[in-house]
């Protein structure tokens, strides 16, 4: 009796080849690149005093929820956190004491991302997501500091699953963005790609294109091809060398069109996890090939004892990430406008959002409402992710009528949005009393419907 | 290794380096030159060519002229001593502030904040470091008497100096100072000791000095425009291009956008809600302590002065005239519909502010509703400007922390 018995048969197949030993080699290299990656992605944000102007400067951060702990440290500390990521990112990539490295590594980028929603960007969420894979993967057994000074933590080959689980990562942002793009705004009227490019007329050669409707809608069209295929171009060996090159070729493109800072690089760098795994051999020369490897001739298995936990909790994490990015299904409206499951739902580059929120506070037994601008608690990066955000808006409500008072005062909002350039409607019931309302994961009834009109159309010349 | 793989590793490290490098500023491209020739771009270069030399540099030689005129007007008062010289000086001080007031929505580069707007020199608050006026400071020089020399004086704190100041001593004739009764100058009887002809003396010597002051900085903001001085001029129509300040042309339309924005923050907020009442910062029913140009009674011509410089950047030029504006931006692309808009609420809330009777703080004691009414025109047509004339044009609310985007 096999130990696949009691499985059914297709399922037995897939548990074989999961369990089969691949080249360690994919795995070696991820770990560097992702580690330098990291390495340098953290290094830039220092030198750009970005620490100081996001983690130091505001005086009121935008919890997520559930997460209301997460508080700012002390300047000093913040940026020694920025060290700490740099360090262990360093560390990561060369494998010394990996383990170590890049829980310290997840920790700390999680934290510091968790610290305000403002800085919520789907790059980052990834970065935090393969991170955490990385602390329980085998990633420093080769080609590592570590298994230089440990022989015995050499191996040769890990089984599949390995290998699989980071493209499953990957896969999910790919796959998701492209169903994200299935709306009217983004296929019918290619919003926001027309406002965006119409603003980029000065790029070297295409600019002069940019500002014509129909090459945004082309542009609109090719995202949403590019994201919805590009994962089983990859897997599929025959057309996975051309599919990287249309990878970088993208990517490339849309970073160098529009600001979205390290994600073109990290996609570029993450998605050679799709090539065959011993792609890293075909690229070094035969002689650091042979020094890297040493006497490495085990294959790796996770312990026996834990076998079971560690396929469960994969289950798990591999139904969580199909399940929470799906979760905006649930909100009746639409998720670009209510914002309810918008995150950690690789919803990319979908909306230009633009709003004017001025909060209307009545304070107990007085007669008259005064008004509050977010711009005395919020820096204006702050104020401009705020303004298209409900939740958000909320959050900074009864921060001002808890600062102000708390019990009895009264806080409402004027929060007028444009939507991808529609006229500016109301996002949230000016008459709900935010004091009142409960943030949560139920559907908002105090955040105002969608409006039904179509996006603005741009184009020189306009049609 | 095989020729395929070194290809595309090559590839792969030149596209990661050149991404790298190139995503900290706008999200727009990097440098380009004399390959392109679009219309667009060809407009925006001719919408930033115009509102440099046609509307920021004649908005300054105009500051600059009224300076002069400022000056002149308070020598003659510091030479005769006479009361008609001092009205003549209070009436050149109006038409410099109305003028300045223009120029308030136009800190684009040197006039600008240092470290936070391109090119910015801090040339604004030299000329008027409103609202960090010290009244009491100005008492102390009065005291101190330093300012016979004005080279010197040239050094001083800028809440001693510029438009504010000079506001304070041409137009407050009271005997007592601003400070509080423990101050240095009331506690050791400096102030007391002062006659009533000693004191006008000193305030009037005291104008002569700022206002020669002035009429030097309005010469340099203006100065660093011109094309036989710094050339900021240059910057501006040559963005995206040969301009070390702007690397695009959406950099330099930002940079004008953000000096717009004066009129919601500092014009709605600050010179308007605060003293209307409307804001949680005046704790009673209306604060009209609170009022921009207090002494001179001259808020209400500041509101409409910086509302009038809005349309000026919005249109190129006065209504009726056709000059290259953002109006032309929008229309280009097809976004009339948001310019319509933007003009209508410029128009009602000009009306609004015209139809409050007499000066802003009489207004406050007798029709408070007239300046909320104007308020409400202001914030009406800044919600559009906010949304979608930024959201269209893909502009950046000022001061956007340069961080990254997806």
């Amino acid at each position: 009796m096999t130990e696949e018995a009691g499985h059914a048969p297709g399922l037995a197949a897939l548990r074989r080849r999961a369990l089969e030993p691949v080249d360690v080699a994919s795995l070696a290299a991820f770990r560097f690149m992702f580690g330098a990656l990291m390495f340098a992605g953290t290094l830039r944000f220092m030198l750009n005093g970005w620490v100081e102007r996001f983690y130091v400067r505001p005086t009121f951060t935008f919890s997520y929820w559930g997460f209301e702990w997460v508080e700012l440290l002390s300047p000093l500390w913040m940026h020694a956190a920025f060290v700490l990521m740099a360090v262990s990112a360093a560390a990561v990539a060369v494998g010394l004491f990996y383990r170590v490295a890049i829980v310290a590594f997840f920790l700390v980028f999680t934290y510091v991302e968790l610290i305000d929603v403002t800085n919520y960007l789907n790059h980052y969420v990834l970065v935090s997501y393969l991170s955490l894979l990385m602390c329980f993967l085998p990633l420093h057994r080769a080609w590592s500091v570590d298994a230089w000074r440990d022989p015995s933590l050499r191996i040769k080959s890990a089984p599949a699953w390995v290998v699989w689980l980071l493209r499953f990562q990957v896969a999910v942002v790919y796959v998701y963005a492209g169903l994200a793009k299935t709306g009217s705004d983004w296929l019918l009227h290619a919003q926001p790609l027309n406002i965006w490019m119409t603003a980029r007329v000065d790029t070297p050669v295409i600019g002069p294109l940019l500002d014509v409707w129909a090459v945004a809608l082309l542009m609109s069209w090719g995202g949403f091809l590019y994201d919805t295929t590009i994962v089983g171009f990859l897997l599929w060996e025959r057309t996975r060398a051309l599919a990287y090159v249309a990878v970088i070729g993208f990517h490339t493109l849309t970073g160098l069109l529009f600001n979205i800072g390290m994600f073109p690089v990290i996609m570029i760098t993450v998605t050679p996890i799709f090539f065959a795994p011993g792609w890293p051999r075909r690229l070094l020369p035969p002689r650091w090939i042979e020094r890297l490897d040493g006497d490495a001739a085990r294959a790796w298995r996770p312990p026996r004892r834990g076998r079971a936990l560690l396929a469960a909790a994969v289950a798990v994490y591999v139904a969580l990430q199909v399940l929470v990015p799906a979760r905006w299904l649930l909100y009746p409206g639409d998720v670009l406008w209510h914002e309810q499951g918008m995150r950690w739902a690789w919803k990319v580059m979908l909306r230009e959002k633009n709003g004017s929120v001025t909060y209307r506070v009545r304070l107990p037994g007085a007669t008259r409402e005064r008004y509050v601008t977010p711009s005395r608690y919020l820096t204006r990066h702050q104020e401009r992710e705020m303004s298209g955000q409900p939740d958000l808006i909320l959050q900074l409500g009864q921060h001002i009528g808890a600062e102000l008072g708390g019990e009895g005062v009264e806080v409402r909002v004027d929060a007028l949005v444009s939507l991808n350039g529609r006229a500016p409607k109301r996002l949230i019931d000016p008459t709900v009393d935010l004091m009142t309302v409960r943030d949560g994961v139920s559907p908002a009834d105090w955040i105002t419907e969608a409006p039904d009109t179509p996006p603005i159309r741009l184009s020189r010349g306009h049609p | 290794m095989t020729k395929t793989s070194l290809w595309l590793l090559s590839v792969v490290l030149l596209t990661t380096g050149a991404l790298s490098c190139s995503d900290s500023g706008s999200g727009a491209a990097s440098n380009p030159d004399e390959q392109l020739g679009d219309d667009a771009l060809t407009l925006r270069r001719e919408v930033l060519g115009h509102l440099g030399e046609s509307v920021i540099l004649v908005e300054y030689r105009a500051f600059e002229q009224a300076a002069e005129a400022l000056e002149q007007a308070s020598g003659a008062w510091a030479e005769s001593g006479a009361d008609a010289d001092r009205q003549a000086a209070q009436e050149a001080w109006r038409a410099a502030m109305s003028q300045w007031q223009r120029c308030e929505l136009l800190q684009v580069g040197p006039a600008g904040l240092m470290g936070t707007v391109a090119g910015g020199e801090d040339l604004r608050d030299e000329i008027y470091s409103w609202p960090l006026t010290n009244p009491c400071r100005v008492d102390q020089e009065v005291v101190e008497a330093a300012f016979d020399d004005p080279t010197a004086f040239a050094e001083e704190p800028v809440n001693v100096r510029g438009l504010d100041a000079l506001e304070y001593l041409l137009f407050s004739a009271s005997a007592d100072n601003a400070c509080a009764p423990n101050s240095a100058i009331n506690r050791d009887g400096a102030w007391a000791a002062l006659s009533a002809d000693e004191l006008a003396g000193r305030r009037a010597r005291y104008s002569r000095t700022l206002a020669a002051d002035l009429r030097a900085r309005a010469a340099a903001l203006r100065t660093a425009w011109e094309a036989e001085g710094g050339n900021f001029l240059l910057e501006l129509r040559e963005a995206g291009a040969s301009s070390q300040t702007y690397p695009s042309t959406q950099d330099a339309l930002n940079a004008l956008s953000d000096a717009m924005f004066y009129l919601e923050k500092e014009t709605k907020d600050m010179k308007l809600a605060i003293p209307a009442g409307l804001s949680d910062a005046c704790s009673v029913e209306t604060c009209p302590e609170d009022l921009e140009s207090p002494y001179a009674q001259h808020s209400k011509e500041n509101i409409i002065a910086n509302l009038r410089s809005f349309r000026l950047m919005l249109l190129g030029a006065e209504p009726g005239v056709e000059a290259p504006g953002f109006d032309d931006l929008l229309i280009i692309v097809g976004a009339e519909e948001v310019l319509t808009a933007l003009v209508e609420g410029i128009d009602a809330a000009m009306t609004a502010l015209e139809a409050i009777d007499g000066t802003m703080a009489e207004a406050l004691a007798t029709n408070p509703e007239s300046v909320v009414t104007a308020y409400e025109a202001l914030q009406s047509m800044l919600v559009e400007f906010k949304t979608r004339f930024i959201g269209v044009l893909d502009l950046e609310i000022p001061q956007r922390a340069e961080g990254d985007n997806d």
